[in-house]
């Protein structure tokens, strides 16, 4: 106990020296739980704006088309029908059924032509499954119950495009023939999804299958679940379609966010690189701490043997100082990262201030906030405490093992 | 049987290549309760000699019996626990922890032996403190004191796990004559009270004729060893 107490007085002794890796120690912190707390509130709102505008909770497709969904083709299209839809709905647990066409394009201005994507939908089952509606800057989603299109801003300001303008889209038919699709703009979308704003032209589907000769061919079926209900939901489709003998598979959301999943896996290792750059720095701080307190001790050191401390007696007490460091900075650290957090929660940041992030395939725009991971706190906090202590032993032993008669001389 | 005795002691160091001999072959005994001063030039061993009775240091050759105890064969650790128990030490420079105050600083002494409840070794702390006539000053820490009252502590610390012995390297040597007086009568009086035997090195006449044993080292051997009064 003694020991303890001295070592905590120890703590205020050098107390400029001792603030400065505390402070070291603290920051270090803090920038892990922000970059933590951004790189999570960063995968969750990519994870929601996936769902909520691309993908729904579950896609059914044909397995074929499912592996060249990338290419857009016009093969192996499901047929849809209303006894397919029945099918699908009598499935607890399914809320919305959306069919849609989707297929490539190219969007001609009158002047310039640029790719797109073109997805034919029937507005009421497409709100059933996407929150787009709640994202119109001008006109309605029921645009396309007047055969007309929606875009997205960003497309509109790329190809100077603005309501009740008329489009053509230049398309290959399933008999790889072109043919066009002229519509009137009867809607313009900015939704939290730059994919939907960027490259997305929203169309009545029964005019796509008309102009692409596909008759009820639909690319894929999105679904939306209630709460909690996407495993039970994909478990009994499944069934259904292998009783049923159908040629569709059913997949979940998160097969078809493969590319934003893999970019969360690397945030992942992302993050453990961070750990360790900040474990690191606390280390190097708590490690330099005792070796200068040890050479300005030395002859304290000399004093402690004399009086017959054994040297693992003394090395305690240089680590419960160095642990003392760390706990200090730690929460210190913990303190500093919880405001931050709490600002990233509550207000986020621009995003568009550090650039166009839908580049790199993060389906993020405007404001990113962070989110709380409470485990992360004591996570860091257990962890530079226990690397305080460990990175103090070394040089702990160091000075403890100094030869007495050299340690009180100072020679 | 003698507290401590020294036989043919050798102590030689070694720089580079050359071989520096501290001790030459030192023979010594001590009673329990002598009050003894190892006093020479510079250079003439009394450091080496006292760090070898202290089991600071090793003998290069020869044998030193501490208590009955051989000193000179003992391990790290066990060397340590001898310390601990057995031997007090007053520096120079006193060797205080800043941090500390004046009663932690002869706790901590006290905190090591550990065999003494909460109540007693307040109440030892205390009395001893007030021994040394440091009464009302027990929490200044050491940058409150002054020299003397700094070597007071010092003493105190010594003192209060009841050692067979206590070495004090010049422990004058930062004080001025009336400081260094009223010091050494302290540990004249601790001698006498307690019993504890004491043996100093020092370089000041007046504080050397305090003594009741004269030892004189020159180039690492006695050269003479006188009884006083």
């Amino acid at each position: 106990m003694f020991s303890i107490r001295l070592a905590l007085k120890n703590l205020f002794r050098q107390k400029r020296r001792n603030l400065i890796t505390i402070f070291v120690i603290a920051f270090a912190f803090f920038g892990y739980l922000f970059v933590e707390s951004i790189m999570n509130g960063m995968e969750e709102m990519s994870f929601d704006n996936i769902r909520a505008f691309e993908t729904g909770d579950i896609q059914i497709a044909n397995s074929e088309y499912w592996e060249e969904r990338e290419e857009l083709p016009l093969e192996n299209l499901i047929h849809w029908n209303n006894e397919l839809e029945e099918t699908i709905r009598q499935n607890q647990g399914v809320t919305g059924v959306s069919p849609e066409l989707k297929f490539s394009a190219n969007l001609n201005n009158g002047i310039d032509e640029m790719g797109v994507i073109g997805v034919g939908a029937i507005p009421e089952r497409y709100n059933e499954v996407f929150q787009t509606k709640d994202y119109f800057i001008e006109g309605s989603l029921s645009a396309l119950d007047e055969n007309k299109a929606v875009i997205g801003k960003r497309l509109a300001e790329l190809m100077d495009l603005e309501i009740n303008d008329y489009i053509i889209l230049l398309v290959r038919t399933k008999e790889d023939t072109f043919n066009t699709i002229d519509v009137e703009i009867g809607g313009i979308i900015r939704t939290p999804n730059p994919m939907l704003n960027n490259s997305i032209v929203l169309l009545p589907l029964e005019l796509v299958q008309q102009r692409l000769n596909v008759d009820n061919g639909i690319t894929m079926i999105s679904l939306k679940t209630a709460p909690n209900q996407e495993e039970t939901v994909i478990h009994s489709l499944r069934n259904k379609i292998d009783e049923q003998n159908l040629p569709i598979s059913v997949y979940s959301w998160r097969e078809s966010a493969a590319n934003v999943i893999a970019l969360s896996t690397t945030k992942k290792s992302g993050i453990g690189s961070i750990m360790s750059v900040v474990l690191l720095i606390g280390m190097v701080g708590i490690i330099n701490n005792v070796i200068l307190s040890a050479l300005e001790r030395t002859s304290e050191i000399g004093m402690m043997k004399a009086m017959g401390m054994k040297e693992w007696e003394i090395v305690f007490v240089f680590m419960v100082e160095a642990t003392g460091i760390g706990i200090l900075g730690g929460l210190a650290g913990c303190l500093l990262g919880f405001l931050g957090v709490y600002w990233l929660v509550n207000n986020g940041f621009y995003l568009e201030f550090f650039g166009d992030w839908s580049q790199y395939g993060i389906p993020i725009v405007d404001r990113i906030y962070g989110v709380w991971n409470y485990p992360a706190f004591g996570y860091i906090f257990i962890m530079g405490v226990f690397v305080a202590l460990l990175s103090s032993i070394i040089p702990a032993y160091w000075a403890a093992h100094k030869d007495p008669v050299e340690a009180i001389y100072h020679r | 049987m003698p507290l401590l005795e020294l036989k043919k002691v050798k102590k030689i160091y070694q720089q580079g290549k050359i071989e520096v001999p501290a001790l030459r072959g030192v023979d010594l005994t001590v009673e329990e309760g002598e009050f003894t001063t190892i006093f020479g030039p510079s250079g003439s061993g009394k450091t080496t000699l006292l760090n070898m009775i202290g089991c600071l240091d090793t003998p290069t050759e020869g044998e030193i019996n501490l208590n009955g105890n051989k000193i000179s064969d003992l391990s790290k650790k066990e060397l340590a626990m001898t310390r601990r128990y057995n031997i007090g030490f007053i520096f120079q420079s006193y060797n205080l922890i800043p941090v500390l105050t004046a009663f932690e600083n002869v706790e901590f002494a006290v905190r090591l032996i550990g065999n003494l409840s909460e109540k007693e070794m307040r109440e030892k702390v205390l009395n001893l403190l007030k021994e040394v006539g440091l009464k009302g000053k027990e929490n200044r820490r050491p940058g409150e004191l002054s020299g003397g009252e700094k070597q007071r502590v010092a003493i105190a610390r010594a003192l209060v796990k009841k050692p067979k012995i206590i070495l004090a390297d010049e422990p004058t040597a930062n004080l001025d004559s009336e400081t260094a007086q009223d010091v050494i009568q302290i540990m004249i009086k601790m001698n006498e009270e307690l019993g504890t035997t004491f043996i100093f090195s020092t370089h000041d006449p007046q504080v050397m004729e305090k003594a009741r044993r004269f030892i004189n080292l020159k180039d690492g051997m006695i050269s003479s060893d006188k009884r006083g009064k």
